[in-house]
């Protein structure tokens, strides 16, 4: 079968080349993968800060600091039976590890927290977030494709309720920063043609496919 | 598995081709070459357009009918004596009274040697292999497509117009020259067998093959750091991805496609 099928523009990225995308695009912007208040985001270009500043005073010697790896991918068919959260058709997976940082302290005077009489907990866990493509911009030559995260699971917690209770804040966050994701036409084409899309994205043997024509 | 992989078939391939082939726009020379029994100095311009693609493995795009546009500024001076008969007027006498005879001088008519100006623009059509060529120069990605051989072009053709053609500025050149009306005809027409289709021929094969010979069409260019995505932010920097590899063939399956498969690096 060829690769343009009844088009004649083909564009794969493969599970290593979104890997690949996925360092390029949070080695440049690390603060879309950490989410922390004012005492873990004194550079938000690394953390993205959540603003606490509405709180009562009293739980201002809390902080919190969420941060995921740089994550990886599994498209369709699954490497392994056995993984998280296997893909299915027009699936992939997203794995990462997330570190919950909880700094647990008195009210502090300036409201961002501080380290005396305060205790660091850290939690640590893989998660799986399954995942589909889908077009955020179809303009010919410079659209682009995105994310959609339909389920996430982790592993090491309990009880049952415990964890879906992470699992929901987990979501929320991950589902707004794999949306921030956005893979132009031109990474699936190397800049080679401009191309306007007439299929996908579809997920499909471990590559990630668009098909359309020249514009 | 490549990081991406992207494959045009035919259609888009021819479409690769065709721009390719506008971008390699015009391309000139100038020198100085035999034009029959003459030296021709030329300048010359030829650009490519058209052309149906074939794509065959492993790396050939077999292109056919390829327009080779060209157009030709010749410049040549021709001695009309080698030409045509040299002839005297002779010198009449005339008895007039009260002064005598008078004569005069026996003219003899020389003919000049004069330029020859001569455009001329046409086509010819030529078929030829090129194969793939995918390279990294400098920091720039290239997929060349390179011809294989020297095509024969064919020639006669436009050269049986070229001398039709050249028939007709020689009239018009030739026609202000005095004395020369009873000689206009056997003046052309003794150029033209003078230079004939071989003098024609003789010229424009070495100088049309001259352009084909190595003939380069770039069908991808790309810098090697590109930036995929803009600055969208004091906290978003622009994201730029680095090509580190870069392959393109023929692959034949149900179709024949040209695939290009790349990897990719921050």
């Amino acid at each position: 079968m060829s690769l343009t099928q009844n088009h004649h523009v083909f564009g794969g990225i493969s599970e290593t080349g979104i890997d690949h995308f996925l360092r390029v695009f949070f080695t440049a912007r690390p603060h879309l993968l950490a989410y922390g208040t004012a005492f873990y985001a004194p550079n938000q270009n690394l953390v993205t800060l959540v603003d606490t500043s509405s709180l009562p005073a009293f739980l201002s010697g809390l902080q919190c600091l969420i941060e995921f790896r740089i994550p990886t991918v599994d498209i369709t068919p699954p490497n392994s039976t056995t993984e998280l959260l296997p893909p299915g058709p027009d699936q992939f997976t997203v794995f990462t590890e997330v570190l919950i940082r909880f700094l647990c302290g008195p009210p502090s005077r300036d409201g961002k927290g501080g380290r005396g009489n305060t205790h660091e907990i850290d939690l640590k866990f893989e998660l799986a977030a399954l995942c589909t493509p889908l077009v955020v911009d179809s303009t010919p030559g410079s659209g682009t494709i995105g994310i959609s995260l339909i389920q996430l699971e982790l592993t090491g917690i309990a009880p049952p309720g415990l964890e879906q209770i992470v699992e929901c804040i987990l979501t929320a966050v991950l589902r707004w920063a794999l949306a921030q994701v956005v893979i132009p036409f031109n990474v699936f084409t190397l800049h080679g043609v401009s191309l306007t899309l007439q299929q996908g994205p579809v997920a499909a043997d471990d590559e990630i496919e668009v098909r359309g024509d020249i514009s | 598995m490549a990081d991406v992989t992207l494959a045009c078939d035919q259609t888009a391939a021819t479409r690769l081709v065709h721009d390719a082939e506008t971008i390699f726009g015009t391309q000139s020379k100038s020198s100085s070459g035999s034009f029959g029994p003459f030296v021709a100095s030329y300048d010359a311009s030829v650009s490519f357009s058209g052309g149906s693609v074939g794509l065959q493995t492993p790396n050939i795009i077999a292109l056919n009918d390829i327009h080779l546009n060209y157009s030709l500024s010749l410049s040549f001076g021709i001695d009309l004596n080698s030409f045509l008969p040299s002839f005297c007027l002779p010198q009449v006498c005339v008895d007039i009274p009260c002064v005598g005879t008078v004569c005069t001088p026996t003219i003899c008519i020389s003919w000049p040697t004069i330029p020859i100006p001569f455009n001329y623009s046409d086509f010819i059509d030529f078929s030829a292999d090129f194969q793939v060529l995918p390279h990294l120069s400098g920091s720039t990605w290239l997929i060349d497509i390179r011809i294989v051989s020297v095509p024969n072009l064919s020639i006669s053709p436009a050269a049986a117009a070229i001398l039709t053609a050249l028939g007709l500025a020689l009239g018009a050149v030739l026609s202000p020259i005095p004395f020369i009306g009873p000689f206009l005809a056997v003046a052309v027409e003794a150029i033209l067998a003078a230079v004939g289709i071989a003098g024609i021929t003789g010229l424009l094969g070495p100088l049309l093959t001259l352009f084909v010979s190595g003939l380069t069409f770039t069908i991808y260019k790309q810098p090697q750091v590109q930036q995929v995505l803009p600055s969208s932010g004091p906290h978003d920097p622009a994201v730029s991805i680095k090509i580190t590899a870069l392959d393109c063939v023929v692959q034949q399956t149900d179709k024949a496609e040209l695939v290009a498969t790349g990897s990719i690096a921050p």
